[in-house]
């Protein structure tokens, strides 16, 4: 039995049902990471000593390069969608190829970031910052690793799907996209919260 | 290559040097030295929103979305303010009390609590 909708968009909602479906995921993550934003504001609030726990040591220009890399995946992810509407499946497994890669190279700084502040004993446990500082960071690198795995799936074997259900596919893409292009998006407010301001 | 895709390729472009170029601002802006605290926060998340803005516009395509999408939204910004602010305006939270301040190594403030009530250690609990 085909699943209705996926294609063809809902005469009520004038939307296919997936992208409907990610919209309202995005929104419950919203609130996950808003909760999170709150409970940063309302500690550096309160304590008192929020100023002597080293906020200035984290590595800004390595965040700052990992900040220009979410930003070109974001584009090389829009652009593989574009890729599919033009009909261009070589150019779709370019552009997914390098969001993937690009993915990958902000896991990489990211466990260089962790590994110095490891090494000079600075753990979630340590103080205020750095708890929620992991807290939030750990939980978008999650995020990473969940995207990688769906662009990777599209990447490899999903990809037969576009000799079948050409329309259905796009739809995908475009669906995948949304979701990394959120997880950019909360990197571009959890830089400067948590490393400039 | 159809000329509407040709078009969105071009905004694509220029939405991604507008973020480059943000970015480098939002690092810039850090630096300075503000008369007020508060000026350098607003500038720096002014920035952010900015980007944040272009990320949701164009690549997110909300500026040419269905309105179940916008009602969708409207309705998280709602829930997220009042997730946002309400503990910082509720009057009655204990959050404030300094007592209730993690501090380092997963102790709390005790001495701020003692001096409030006194050397009476039996009442604290």
């Amino acid at each position: 039995m085909k699943i209705p909708f996926n294609e063809d968009l809902r005469p009520d909602t004038g939307l296919y049902n997936a992208k409907l479906g990610i919209w309202l995921f995005l929104a419950s993550e919203v609130m996950l990471f808003g909760g999170l934003f709150s409970a940063y504001i309302m500690l550096r609030l309160s304590d008192p000593n929020w100023a002597n726990y080293g906020q200035s040591a984290l590595n800004v220009p390595l965040a700052t390069l990992n900040t220009a890399i979410l930003i070109t995946s974001s584009i090389t992810m829009v652009m593989s969608w574009v890729s599919l509407k033009l009909n261009d499946i070589k150019k779709y497994s370019f552009y997914m190829g390098l969001t993937l890669l690009c993915s990958f190279g902000f896991l990489i700084i990211k466990y260089f970031e962790y590994s110095a502040k490891f090494e000079h004993g600075l753990y979630p446990s340590t103080n205020n910052f750095l708890a929620i500082y992991f807290t939030i960071t750990g939980l978008h690198g999650l995020h990473i690793i969940g995207g990688i795995f769906v662009n990777g799936y599209f990447f490899g074997p999903g990809k037969k799907m576009w000799s079948s259900e050409p329309q259905r596919f796009t739809n995908r893409i475009e669906v995948a996209g949304l979701y990394w292009h959120f997880v950019d998006l909360v990197w571009i407010f959890v830089f400067p919260t948590l490393y400039l301001l | 290559m159809s000329n509407d895709m040709k078009h969105h390729i071009v905004i694509y472009r220029n939405v991604f040097i507008g973020l480059l170029i943000c970015t480098g601002l939002t690092v810039g802006v850090s630096y300075i030295e503000f008369s007020f605290v508060w000026v350098g926060v607003a500038v720096g998340l002014a920035i952010a929103f900015l980007k944040g803005y272009l990320v949701a516009a164009n690549f997110m395509h909300l500026n040419d979305e269905k309105p179940l999408i916008y009602l969708t939204l409207v309705l998280t910004i709602m829930f997220f303010m009042v997730l946002f602010f309400m503990p910082t305006m509720w009057h009655g939270n204990s959050l404030t009390s300094p007592s209730n301040i993690p501090m380092q190594n997963g102790e709390v403030l005790k001495e701020m609590d003692s001096h409030e009530h006194g050397n009476n250690h039996h009442g604290d609990h």
